[in-house]
């Protein structure tokens, strides 16, 4: 049973662009299954393969099943899904029987790019949603089998594709957005990134060589300078002598932070996967859908997993504000869990000193006693504090925040570990500022009499220049193998730096206005337009407004002047236009206008004893030119009597298209 | 030369016509109900989930579907249909319908020209160009056979929309009757002095002259054979503007339809042998001639023949 389909490459490579970003995401096996189908559909649309019966397809597809089922078991989750679906797609092809079949299976081409959107919102895949949709079209205008040149087909998709862009921001903009799902269920779950709600010791080092971005933000108000780009994530209460963890309760509401140094800026957050939001150090209010709590944490109440931007203001020097209402816990701790460490604690507390004096003691601890800002901590197994206070004394910020929240806590200062970023780097292009993860950053809040939670940095103390100039400054001379690498390019870094930023810049705005835009950011835009869907009233604007832009749209495309008709000529119009000079030559004269029949007509009328020859060579051009059937034969017979066709001169009539009666036009 | 009947306008829909707004209809086709059901499903997803890359693609699928209408629209928007035509064929033969279009400023692909009654073709039409498209339309009876609606259509360019034009030009295509080869009696008729009483078996015998290879036997005068004369052919007056007279009473068949075919292929006879003849029906004499022309009018005069109780026009 063979039987070419001259549609199927098309279909093949619509579909198998469609399918990449999911080649490169599921196990290796789905993708060698499906690339295997998609070949093998290929040999037998080219005919060199049979079409598989019945019985073999059904078999395949249980076989698929069967294997996806085998593979994730009982683990069956949407990757899963999404390879069964993939495997199903794959299968279509090889049944492909009618017109409606390549449209069915093109169909689900675009189910596939959509099961591969799930998985990032990321600028490239915006990029290759475009692309594939415009790959998609072109294979269903090739089905449509109006012939022509696959390139044709390829430039109407994108002419299509291009106009249609227009259109998608419209509906992008202003198409309602909800809050929540239409069901409860289905969320899909993001990996985490960045720090989580425990800090063991590693945990923050770890990210040092991950420059993926936190987050950005852009400042309405001056940029903050570098010491004081503190960036609040989590604050961490309980300490069991190695890990410190949130263990808190339902989070209470904070009241609002005053203070000096107000910054107002909109931060473009990453989806982290966790429960809170980033801030500059502190926020004094939350956004809508998010809870400032008592101990100045902005929580949500589902794990950030797409990207979001809010709006805040915060203060950098803010006045006293009470302890809260479990002050008390920032006191727990168990001092046998580091014992030689509480000894020194107590000895600094021995005196009676108040908790400023307590805590100058320990930064002087930090600062004299020769510890050195490393990421190669040698490994703490037992009394992890103790090991690292008397022996080691090489650490990263954790370690110091780590460290030192003990130490107070066992000396009666109420402390705390807040985990964040701190620094981040000004964009030139888009002036907002770029928070990597490797910026990742760990630090302590002691409460002082008089000044309330006071911010304390020991690792301030060690590299002073961590604060001011960052974490590769900071460490010691080779312990980032990568920034000797940098410097040897030299001024080729310094460009790569440059198209870095502006590369970022790109993303930001498609961070800003695709992949987080929400409810929110439309109802801020909505606004700026003088529209407001609170109201029954604003919801019609809204429409109107809507309507009245893809009208315009429509409108314009509907009166867009029309392709110019290609200029360059093919094959068979050049050797039909040799046929009607040879005609001219002999005094039959084409006008442009006239169709080839008539023109046919007229020079059978005036030489009849060219008759056989110009209707041959009339009928091949108008097949090759008009009807879908011409063939590589026609082409080349049409070229054998176009180059014979020679008529000899002879005296006769002039005929233009007005001399005698032309036969009627047969067309 | 080729005898070619052109539309009959009858004034209600001239042509000819240029598609516009008013009379352009467009609707999905069935592929296009499939690609609402994909775009349904990925703004559902995109709703569900809030994931704004699903609602990109939603708004693509539609953005790409608007912008296909608009093509599709424009694809024969501006078309004009400048004439139908169709040579006469013979009954039971298919006649060639000949829709001519003229593109106008903008290529058009794939337009589709369809019958009430027939299968249609689809032609790729370049800008400034004239084309015609051929369709076949069975024919079963004599005379007029009315061309019926036309209808233009597109499903350029992702076939999600049809759009269509219906165009009723009010035009008909000649159909001859069907020929029946029969025995007639030989030279029937007069030398068409038009008497209208014209006897059976009445020939114009001019004389005898020497036989020659090539005469038709029907011809020898038997009489001098038999008398050991020698071969004679009988000859015949051949001068122009007279000969046989083809005549509807001579016929020797009681159904008029049949008559109608047999006569009809009487014409058809004579003039492939370059025999003149005439034709005498019912109300209307044609003198003896030859040629195309004069044949088209004698077959289209049987075309047209009303007979009393027949089935003709």
């Amino acid at each position: 049973m063979k039987r070419p389909d001259p549609h199927m490459p098309f279909i093949l490579a619509a579909l198998g662009i469609a399918a990449a970003p999911h080649y490169l995401r599921l196990p290796p096996w789905v993708a060698l299954a499906s690339i295997v189908l998609g070949l093998y559909a290929l040999a037998a649309a080219l005919g060199r393969a049979p079409w598989p019966g019945r019985i073999w397809r059904l078999g395949m597809t249980g076989l698929v099943v069967g294997l996806v089922a085998a593979a994730w078991g009982l683990a069956f989750d949407r990757e899963a899904a999404v390879a069964v679906f993939l495997l199903m797609a794959s299968l279509k092809p090889l049944e492909i029987r009618t017109p409606r079949d390549r449209m069915v299976t093109l169909s689900m081409g675009y189910l596939v790019i959509l099961t591969a959107l799930f998985s990032s919102d990321h600028l490239l895949m915006g990029l290759y949603l475009v692309g594939a949709v415009g790959v998609l079209t072109a294979a269903m205008i090739r089905i449509q089998g109006s012939g022509g040149l696959w390139s044709g087909d390829l430039r109407l998709a994108a002419r299509l594709t291009l106009q249609a862009l227009p259109i998608m921001a419209i509906l992008f903009l202003l198409f309602p957005r909800f809050q929540g799902s239409l069901w409860g269920f289905g969320r899909e779950t993001v990996a985490r990134t960045g720090f989580s709600e425990e800090l063991t010791l590693g945990e923050i080092s770890r990210l040092v060589p991950d420059t993926r971005i936190a987050f950005r933000a852009e400042f309405e108000t001056p940029v903050p300078p570098p010491g004081q780009r503190y960036w609040r994530g989590v604050v961490l209460w309980n300490f069991d002598g190695r890990s410190w963890r949130r263990g808190v309760g339902p989070a209470a509401a904070g009241g609002p932070v005053r203070g000096a140094g107000e910054s107002r800026y909109t931060i473009a957050l990453e989806p982290h996967g966790q429960h809170w939001l980033m801030a500059l150090d502190l926020p004094s209010g939350a956004p809508p859908g998010a809870l400032l709590t008592e101990d100045r944490v902005l929580r949500v109440p589902r794990p950030v997993s797409v990207a979001m931007r809010y709006t805040l203001v915060s203060v950098t020097l803010p006045e006293p504000g009470p302890a809260g209402r479990r002050a008390s816990a920032a006191l727990a701790v168990d001092p046998d869990t580091n014992p030689r460490s509480a000894a020194l604690a107590r000895r600094w507390a021995a005196d009676g000193a108040p908790a400023a004096a307590i805590v100058r003691r320990a930064l002087d601890f930090f600062a004299t006693q020769g510890f050195v800002y490393s990421l190669a901590a040698p490994p703490l197994l037992e009394r992890p504090l103790d090991t690292f206070l008397f022996e080691t004394r090489r650490g990263y910020c954790e370690h110091y925040a780590s460290a030192l929240a003990f130490l107070l806590r066992v000396a009666g200062v109420p402390a705390r570990v807040v985990l964040g970023y701190h620094g981040g780097e000004v964009n030139p292009f888009g002036g907002y500022l770029v928070v990597r993860q490797s910026e990742a950053h760990a630090w302590v809040e002691a409460w002082i009499p008089q000044q309330g939670w006071t911010r304390i940095d020991p690792t301030g103390v060690v590299a002073p220049a961590r604060l001011t100039e960052g974490v590769v400054r900071a460490l010691p001379q080779g312990e980032l193998g990568d920034d000797s690498g940098l410097a040897l390019w030299g001024p080729l870094a310094g460009l790569a730096r440059r198209a870095g930023y502006g590369w970022d810049a790109i993303h930001a705005g498609w961070q800003r206005w695709v992949a987080g835009y929400s409810f929110q950011r439309q109802q801020g835009l909505l606004g700026r337009l003088g529209l407001s869907v609170a109201s029954a009233a604003g919801v019609l604007g809204v429409t109107l407004v809507a309507v009245a832009a893809l009208g315009l749209l429509v409108w314009a495309y509907l009166h867009l002047p029309a392709r110019r008709p290609r200029q360059a000529p093919d094959e068979v119009q050049r050797l039909y236009r040799r046929f009607a000079a040879a005609l001219a030559r002999v005094g039959v004269v084409r006008p442009p206008h006239e169709g080839p029949w008539a023109f046919a007509a007229r020079a059978v009328a005036g030489r009849p004893d060219l008759g056989p020859e110009i209707e041959r060579i009339t009928a091949l051009y108008v097949r090759l030119r008009y009807e879908p059937g011409g063939t590589a034969a026609d082409l080349a017979e049409l070229r054998r009597r176009v180059r014979t066709f020679r008529p000899s001169r002879r005296p006769g009539r002039r005929l233009g298209p007005n001399g005698p009666p032309p036969a009627l036009q047969a067309g | 030369m080729k005898v070619r009947v052109w539309a009959r306008r009858r004034g209600a829909a001239p042509l000819p016509r240029t598609l516009d707004r008013r009379g352009l209809y467009i609707l999905p086709t069935r592929q296009g109900l499939v690609f609402a059901l994909v775009l349904a499903a990925t703004l559902v997803g995109a709703v569900n989930y809030q994931n704004n890359m699903a609602f990109l693609l939603a708004f693509l699928l539609a953005g790409l579907a608007l912008a296909a209408m608009v093509h599709g629209y424009r694809n024969l928007l501006g078309l004009t249909v400048t004439g139908i035509g169709a040579q006469p064929v013979f009954a039971g033969r298919p006649a060639r319908i000949a829709v001519r279009l003229a593109a106008g400023s903008r290529d058009r692909p794939a337009v589709r020209v369809a019958l009430d009654r027939a299968a249609a073709a689809s032609w790729n039409l370049e800008a400034q160009r004239e084309a015609a498209v051929e369709i076949d339309l069975p024919t079963r009876r004599r005379g007029l056979l009315p061309i019926g609606r036309l209808v233009v259509s597109s499903r350029y360019p992702m076939g999600l929309f049809r759009v269509w034009a219906t165009i009723d030009p009010q035009a008909a295509c000649l159909v001859y009757p069907q020929p029946l080869a029969a025995s007639l009696p030989l030279e029937l008729g007069s030398d068409g002095a038009g008497t209208g009483q014209a006897g059976p078996g009445i020939e114009d015998f001019h004389g005898v002259t020497p036989y020659q290879p090539g005469d038709p036997p029907r011809h020898l005068h038997w009489k001098s054979l038999a008398r050991g004369q020698g071969v004679f052919t009988k000859r015949f007056d051949e001068r122009r503007g007279s000969g046989g007279l083809l005549d509807w009473f001579a016929v020797p068949e009681p159904d008029p339809e049949r008559r109608v075919s047999i006569l009809c292929h009487a014409v058809l006879d004579r003039e492939r042998r370059k025999q003149s003849y005439g034709l005498r029906l019912p109300g209307r004499l044609i003198r003896p001639a030859l040629g195309r022309g004069h044949r088209h009018r004698c077959l289209e005069a049987l075309a047209h023949l009303s007979v009393p109780g027949g089935s003709g026009p």
